[in-house]
């Protein structure tokens, strides 16, 4: 009778114990789902955070001129610090909660890696970000570069066309001015030679005029009566021989 | 009878001035003469002198009753001759105008009387005009029509 007793109290007691056992898995498991839960949480609102922060950044860089980059990297920076900033404060409320909750050593253990491992992988990020900002600065800075000397290029071209027209429109300019002077030249050329002309016709009608009036008073004091009438006569012959009068 | 008469008019009478002179002298000679007119001869020398060179018949014929209608004949006869016009650069003395008169009527064949105008610009010579058709023969048109050659040497003269 006591066998039986003390066998039922051993199966009783390991009935007990296991249960107890079977208890602790269960809570233990229960607890660590929801810490990968929380840490899963943690990631993705972290992750989520750090996208935003690197679109914002990207936003920011590709929409600014060199002299802006550095303030964009740095508005960049700040983001991500930022966020990184949130992040350890959410990851540190989280372990606040985590701690507040009572889990169990070997949970807050697990949890204290995870949350490390968040916070490396974090840091590693910002560095790869940090990387990529100052490989987008240096990309812009040849881009940069690289428009610079198109410009110049294409305003060397710009002058040089410029050039060519100027010296074209010169160049007509000047045959056209040639050309209209010329006519000018040649216009007044006739006007003076026309005019030269009328002059020398007035002038030798001003030599006959002359002359009669030298021969009116040189001959007027010089001719005899007698020769005066030798004319006459001569002239009077001279109608004769024409039959002017008949 | 009347040419006859015209010619014995016209005798040592070769301008229009003179016809028009004798004319008065002859009206003047039958109003005194036939008429019994107190204002006497209105005559100067030549006129005097060529009613003197006058034939006979022809101054009997003044002094009948004839006279008048002979002056009258005489001046439709006058009027009807045709002048020739002489332009000449000078005033011609007296003896000249009958040597010139009967020099014309020897060449010209014609009982012409002529006309002098004065013109001092023809130089030397003389122009005509007959039937209304001026012709100059004077230096001055000779000058004109040899204006090229005269300038011509006149420029060469220049050079």
């Amino acid at each position: 009778m006591p066998n039986n007793f003390l066998i039922l109290i051993f199966g009783i007691s390991s009935l007990l114990l296991l249960l107890a056992y079977l208890r602790e898995v269960m809570l233990r498991k229960k607890l660590h789902q929801s810490a990968e839960q929380i840490i899963q949480a943690s990631q993705q609102k972290g992750q989520e955070i750090i996208d935003q922060a690197t679109k914002h950044a990207q936003e920011l860089i590709v929409h600014t001129e060199k002299d802006k980059i550095d303030g964009a990297t740095l508005k960049a920076q700040q983001a991500i610090e930022k966020a990184a900033e949130q992040f350890q404060n959410y990851l540190l409320n989280l372990r606040t909660e985590i701690n507040n909750s009572k889990p169990t050593k070997i949970s807050q253990a697990a949890l204290q890696q995870t949350a490390k491992q968040v916070e490396k992988s974090l840091t590693t990020t910002q560095t790869g970000f940090e990387q990529f900002l100052q490989d987008l600065k240096s990309a812009a800075n040849e881009t940069q570069s690289e428009a610079e000397e198109v410009v110049k290029q294409r305003v060397n071209q710009m002058f040089e066309k410029f050039e060519q027209d100027l010296s074209q429109f010169l160049t007509n300019t000047e045959q056209q001015s040639s050309k209209a002077i010329d006519m000018e030249i040649k216009s007044a050329r006739s006007l003076i030679e026309t005019y030269k002309i009328q002059q020398l016709a007035l002038i030798d009608e001003n030599i006959i005029a002359m002359l009669e009036k030298t021969l009116a008073l040189v001959l007027n004091k010089k001719l005899s009566l007698k020769d005066q009438m030798e004319l006459i006569y001569q002239s009077l012959e001279k109608a004769k021989a024409e039959k002017f009068i008949i | 009878m009347k040419k006859e008469l015209l010619n014995q008019f016209l005798s040592q009478t070769y301008t229009t001035f003179q016809i028009r002179s004798r004319l008065f002298f002859l009206r003047s000679y039958i109003n005194s003469n036939v008429f019994g007119s107190n204002q006497g001869v209105a005559a100067n020398k030549q006129d005097q002198q060529w009613f003197d060179s006058l034939p006979e018949n022809f101054k009997q014929t003044l002094s009948s009753k004839a006279s008048n209608q002979l002056l009258i004949e005489l001046t439709k006869q006058t009027e009807q001759l045709k002048p020739v016009v002489l332009v000449l650069p000078f005033d011609l003395p007296e003896e000249e105008i009958f040597k010139l008169g009967g020099w014309l009527r020897q060449i010209f064949n014609l009982l012409l009387v002529y006309e002098v105008k004065y013109d001092p610009s023809l130089i030397g010579g003389c122009a005509l005009i007959w039937n209304g058709v001026y012709h100059d023969y004077s230096i001055k048109h000779k000058i004109q029509m040899q204006q090229e050659q005269l300038l011509s040497s006149f420029k060469g003269f220049l050079k």
